[in-house]
């Protein structure tokens, strides 16, 4: 079990309603691996992401979590494959009309038989990790951006998912704010052996705490490359890669 | 004396273990766990061995990963500042609070009114938005023209029918025409066409401005120096407000018709119906009901902008401005036409 990848990127054909975005990307991701998604606007980051946690179905490939095809299962195999991973929105996503400890309880409501004393010490202890617990009774209409995301992250971690997916976990955030979250992913990683996939074009956090750099390319149907990001800084064949971590301009490069 | 039985909690405490075993419902008793076999913990896992420690009942050394996870979150629930206790409740300041509520929801409404009022000019700037304007008169007026015509024939042919009943008690169904022509033309026409609407366009305007409220759309605006109520508010009340009366012709015509069929099916010939309604409906009470109309429009189309504009930024909050905007335009429609009836009767209409 130990070979098998946390997610197995196919020869996967992302796009939507029939029209395809990005032809062939394939990848895998090792358990305990933090990795970003990185591409030019529009290049399909997250349709990607989209087709990975079966929210939307692909055009063609495979996509396996830790072995095992999401689209393909049913019943109660899709729920408990629903419940290896966690997902953090841009937004955060989070329900208005529930406080941000019911927002936490609500998977463990549903998907657990935790008396409730235990369940609500569950929550309790998330939105500690995520240094929000003195907020726990507000609602998310009263929290800045980084408790929203930060709460997301709480929702999303509450039934101890083995991956969990952030979509630009950082964005609109100031960069103390930024890494502070980025810190909390590492912890998350480090302590937890949480699989963790990121959406973001923030190089300060992809330099900070990423193990691994995936940069897709619509041009090229798929990966363009991949690799720590130093390796991808300075031994990138490709320019537009080079010059996204060098934070150099290169005209007509992105998609 | 009796020995306790210890739970020897498995090597990884995690949610199926907790889950599959039964362990969490078991945990809730009053036996002591044995910790020496933990080797990981997930976070129910934790939380399982933090309430137990809580309850004194852990039993042996814990992993220092485990150890040290407790102690962040003791320290989390350390470092929260100690709640301040709720004050009561001073009925008095209470009952200011509510006051000062109710006014400034008032100074709020009426000045929303006046700027509305003050906007009119924005018409003849030549910068209005005639594009909006006829958009929300062709979903707010045409398009709902055919529902509003089968109530009103239907309506016509109920009241024709159930004035029927009674006059031919005392021999008196001749004049169903004229009576079903008078209640339509005076009032019922313009009525409920005016509560149709408020079902049907001011719960829309409602619903389309408490969204972009959400959406911030309206911040956005104010932030561009652009002012909501000329921008959206007024085109949004034009339309109403032009649309209503065509509406109120619309379903007054297909009541009549309605209460034509009833006459013909009463024996009645159609120049007999057309006389009885020359006779007892005039000029007056067609000009009247226009009046009406109009304003009935502007007052239902003001009142779903302003429950709009008024949104909340939650979930819930087009839902609640949606349903405000049904009942505050049917209140309006009904305190207005308690108006205009005095109004008409001093006026002798």
């Amino acid at each position: 079990m130990a070979d098998v990848p946390a997610i197995r990127c196919e020869h996967v054909v992302t796009g939507y309603a029939g029209v395809p975005l990005m032809r062939d990307v394939s990848f895998d991701v090792a358990p305990g691996e933090i990795v970003f998604i990185l591409g030019g606007s529009g290049c399909g980051k997250s349709t990607l992401l989209k087709h990975i946690i079966g929210q939307e179905p692909r055009l063609g490939g495979r996509i396996l979590l830790f072995g095992e095809d999401l689209e393909a299962a049913t019943g109660a195999a899709r729920d408990r494959l629903l419940r290896v991973f966690g997902m953090m929105y841009q937004s955060g996503a989070l329900f208005g009309t529930l406080t941000v400890l019911q927002n936490v309880l609500l998977p463990l409501e549903s998907f657990t038989p935790f008396p409730p004393a235990l369940r609500e010490t569950v929550a309790r202890m998330k939105l500690a990790q995520v240094g929000l617990l003195d907020r726990a009774d507000a609602y998310p209409a009263e929290l800045s951006g980084g408790q929203t995301k930060r709460a997301a992250i709480a929702r999303a971690m509450a039934l101890d998912p083995r991956i969990l997916f952030l979509d630009e976990p950082s964005a609109g955030l100031d960069p103390i704010t930024s890494a502070g979250i980025d810190a909390l992913i590492r912890s998350l990683s480090r302590e937890l052996g949480m699989t963790v996939v990121i959406i973001s074009h923030e190089l300060a956090s992809i330099n900070a705490i990423a193990d691994r750099a995936i940069y897709l390319d619509r041009a090229a149907g798929g990966v363009l490359d991949q690799g720590t990001p130093e390796s991808l800084r300075t031994q990138s064949p490709h320019a537009v890669i080079r010059a996204f971590f060098n934070r150099a301009a290169t005209p007509g490069s992105h998609s | 004396m009796a020995t306790e039985r210890t739970i020897a909690l498995p090597n990884r405490l995690d949610r199926d273990a907790l889950s599959e075993t039964g362990l969490a419902a078991a945990l809730a008793g009053v036996s002591p766990c044995d910790t020496t076999g933990v080797r990981s913990a997930d976070g129910a896992g934790t939380a399982c061995l933090w309430m137990l420690r809580r309850a004194g009942r852990l039993r042996g050394a814990l992993d220092p990963e485990i150890e040290k996870a407790l102690r962040d979150y003791d320290a989390a629930c350390a470092a929260l500042a100690p709640g301040r206790p709720t004050p009561r409740a001073n009925p008095i300041e209470a009952l200011g609070r509510a006051e000062c509520e109710v006014l400034g929801r008032w100074h709020d409404a009426v000045a929303y009114l006046g700027e509305v009022l003050a906007s009119w000019g924005h018409l003849f700037s030549g910068r209005f938005r005639w594009g909006d304007c006829r958009l929300a008169f062709v979903r707010g007026g045409v398009q709902a023209t055919p529902v509003m015509m089968l109530i009103g024939f239907l309506l016509g042919l109920i009241l024709a029918f159930q004035s029927a009943i009674p006059l031919k008690m005392f021999g008196g169904e001749g004049f169903v025409g004229g009576l079903v022509g008078i209640a339509l033309v005076r009032e019922l026409g313009v009525l409920v066409a005016a509560i149709l609407m408020a079902g049907r366009s001011g719960s829309a305007f409602a619903a389309e401005l408490g969204t972009m409220k959400v959406n911030e759309e309206i911040d956005a605006l104010e932030t561009m120096g652009l002012r909501p109520v000329r921008f959206l508010v007024l085109p949004r009340v034009l339309a109403g407000t032009l649309a209503l009366p065509m509406l109120a012709l619309f379903v007054t015509l297909a009541g009549l018709i309605g209460g034509g069929v009833v006459m013909g099916v009463l024996g009645f010939s159609s120049n007999y119906y057309i006389n009885q309604l020359q006779t007892f409906v005039h000029l007056n009470d067609l000009l009247g009901s226009v009046a009406k109309s109009f304003v009935f429009g502007f007052s239902v189309s003001v009142t779903g902008c302003w429950c709009g504009l008024r949104a909340g930024r939650d979930a819930g909050a087009v839902g609640t401005a949606t349903t405000a905007a049904v009942v505050l335009g049917i209140v309006g429609i009904a305190v207005l036409e308690g108006i205009f009836s005095v109004v008409f009767y001093a006026m002798g209409w």
